[in-house]
């Protein structure tokens, strides 16, 4: 028998129904839920890791980043989130030199830095993996099959469809129809983290916060761009978007001098974890490890 | 009407020269050109885009992109998603409008590295990569450029059917106020569910409004949606959506409700405050977030739809 389905409303979020709502609501088809549910079963949730590092000198006045600032900053990610002495062992916990290595940048409009990208890809390089087999893996015509281990690097930034857009929708381009993850769909974007070409591959996600964009995204509008310089690291997905949400919201907040929610909310953090069970989108779930510069760090 | 390919940008402009002819996009590439922004766009009554980009010996850019839309009202409503930024004219020699009740009069705002303007049918975006020492002055030559000679479009009809009541002390915050067709621009000023419940499409026209009330040092707050839709049935139609989605509780006061004088109102305490509705033959207002029901009366009495 089928189903009527259930619309989600503003008054779901306040009265903390909208996950329920979302489980009636999605999970389709059957294998999917089957294969979901069994995983979950299996798995006993630990609280996820996430590290801040911050270094209020990695860019200057003019937004020119400072290579040897972040170099720095990266090698505490990778040391703090593999608890390893330097940065060829944290790699070689995360990868190995047989890996073919996807990095998967934010390309269009708060796009990763370019150094970034560059100091990732050479501490690849220098814990042995052959610099052939680094492939930038973002895009719709990207084969996902020879490749073995994704790392992500999304920059933070709000999104006027989807709330934010940044760790789960970096894959958005995977499912070959990104319009179809718009709108009251966003909610299901957790389900491209389920395809058979990329389920399990992401080894680490870095996301570039060194300026994101609080308001207006995927559309550049400098006014909502801030220096927060900070990289944002782990490995689970939806306690990094649930962070840079909390972040994104302070800093709209802290803008307006009022508070100025992002809207829409952000549905498809809470389905990540409620339906597709990617990780934890509850901050209570997160332990939140802070490196560095303090100032304005709204989280 | 103006026709973007009819504004002639000069070759170099403060040392900044351009490069090469314009990018023309339209429905069919927008999503190439700008990613999920296009359903910004889109959600209005969008013609196509022409890009042009300049450059100084620096390397740095200005973007400028003329976005030209059907009509002078969707221009309006591109810009009046964001009122903030430095009022700029950009040409001396026109009246500038009279403040409204309802919206500020600004054609173009500015801050740090973009201009965004409505000039009647087109909406101009002018961006530079870097805000360097004198690219503020480049821009707004560029957009005095392409002003037109006539002052600011009058505001679309349907900010007519607010009558501003001098006796209430709820009043509207103009630089909230917005103008819209899509059901993706409500929910990203004011979020009421991520599927169309309200029906809205290009055919029908909404404008948002924020109303304040300050009694002392308390200031409350309320939203107003107003929708004009393209005839009675579909106004009928979206209120009994709204209703059955967003009000399941009141379906069947509502549907037996006959309404007086061909005008259904009420109003219901929901979590987040007082709901009120009217709607009369193609027009629905709702009012959310009110602390009270004379609230509520006092908002939707600003509201005249005869």
């Amino acid at each position: 028998m089928a189903t009527k389905k259930r619309v989600i409303t503003r008054r779901d979020f306040i009265r903390g129904t909208a996950g329920t709502t979302l489980g009636l609501t999605l999970l389709k088809p059957e294998s999917m839920k089957a294969a979901i549910t069994k995983e979950a079963q299996t798995q006993a949730r630990n609280k996820s890791l996430i590290l801040i590092v911050r270094d209020e000198n990695v860019m200057d006045s003019d937004f020119n980043v400072n290579k040897q600032a972040l170099s720095a900053m990266l090698e505490k990610i990778l040391t703090g989130i593999t608890g390893e002495k330097n940065m060829k062992n944290a790699w070689l916990k995360l990868i190995s030199p047989n890996d073919i290595v996807g990095l998967v940048p934010t390309q269009v409009m708060n796009p990763t830095n370019p150094e970034l990208i560059e100091l990732i890809k050479k501490g690849l390089i220098d814990a042995g993996v052959p610099e052939a087999n680094i492939r930038n893996a973002q895009g719709r015509s990207v084969d996902l099959e020879p490749i073995t281990a994704l790392i992500s690097i999304p920059g933070l930034k709000a999104h006027w469809l989807t709330g934010i857009g940044t760790v789960l929708k970096n894959y958005i381009l995977y499912s070959g129809a990104p319009r179809n993850y718009h709108y009251e769909d966003s909610a299901r974007l957790g389900e491209i983290w389920q395809l058979p070409g990329v389920k399990g591959k992401t080894r680490l996600i870095i996301v570039d916060a060194l300026r994101p964009v609080c308001d207006k995204g995927p559309q550049f509008d400098p006014r909502y761009r801030w220096p927060y310089c900070a990289l944002i690291a782990g490995t689970d997905p939806v306690a990094l978007d649930a962070v840079g949400m909390k972040i994104i919201q302070a800093k709209r907040d802290q803008l307006r001098g009022e508070p100025w929610p992002i809207s829409p909310p952000p549905i498809c953090i809470e389905a990540a974890d409620k339906v597709y069970k990617l990780g934890n989108s509850n901050l209570d779930q997160i332990d939140i490890k802070k490196i560095g510069w303090d100032k304005e760090l709204f989280i | 009407m103006l026709q973007a390919k009819d504004i002639n940008l000069p070759e170099t402009i403060n040392g900044w020269k351009l490069e090469g002819p314009p990018k023309q996009i339209d429905k069919s590439n927008i999503f190439d050109y700008m990613d999920g922004g296009g359903e910004l766009y889109l959600s209005y009554k969008f013609d196509h885009l022409l890009v042009y980009q300049y450059a100084d010996k620096s390397e740095n850019e200005i973007l400028v992109e003329i976005y030209q839309m059907k009509t002078k009202d969707e221009a309006f409503g591109l810009l009046s998603l964001d009122w903030t930024g430095e009022p700029m004219v950009l040409n001396p020699e026109v009246p500038v409008e009279p403040e409204t009740v309802v919206a500020p009069a600004s054609q173009a705002l500015y801050g740090e590295g973009l201009l965004r303007a409505g000039v009647n049918n087109l909406y101009l975006r002018i961006l530079a990569s870097k805000e360097t020492s004198g690219v503020r002055e480049a821009i707004l030559k560029l957009a005095k450029i392409m002003a037109d000679k006539t002052s600011r479009s009058p505001l679309p009809d349907i900010f007519k059917v607010i009558k501003v009541s001098a006796d209430s002390l709820w009043k509207i915050r103009r630089n909230r106020t917005a103008y819209f067709h899509s059901h993706l621009i409500l929910n990203s000023l004011f979020y009421l569910s991520h599927e169309n419940i309200l029906n809205l499409t290009h055919s029908a026209e909404a404008a948002f409004f924020i109303f304040e009330k300050i009694e002392g040092a308390l200031k409350y707050s309320a939203k107003l949606l107003v929708i004009k839709y393209s005839g009675t049935a579909r106004a009928e139609a979206a209120f009994r959506s709204f209703n059955r989605t967003y009000l399941p509780e009141t379906t069947e006061r509502i549907e037996k409700d006959p309404g007086l004088d061909n005008e259904k109102t009420g109003s219901i305490q929901i979590e987040d405050g007082c709901l009120g509705w009217k709607l009369r033959a193609n027009f629905l207002a709702l009012v959310f977030q009110c602390p009270d029901l004379e609230a509520v009366r006092e908002i939707l009495n600003q509201v005249d739809f005869r």
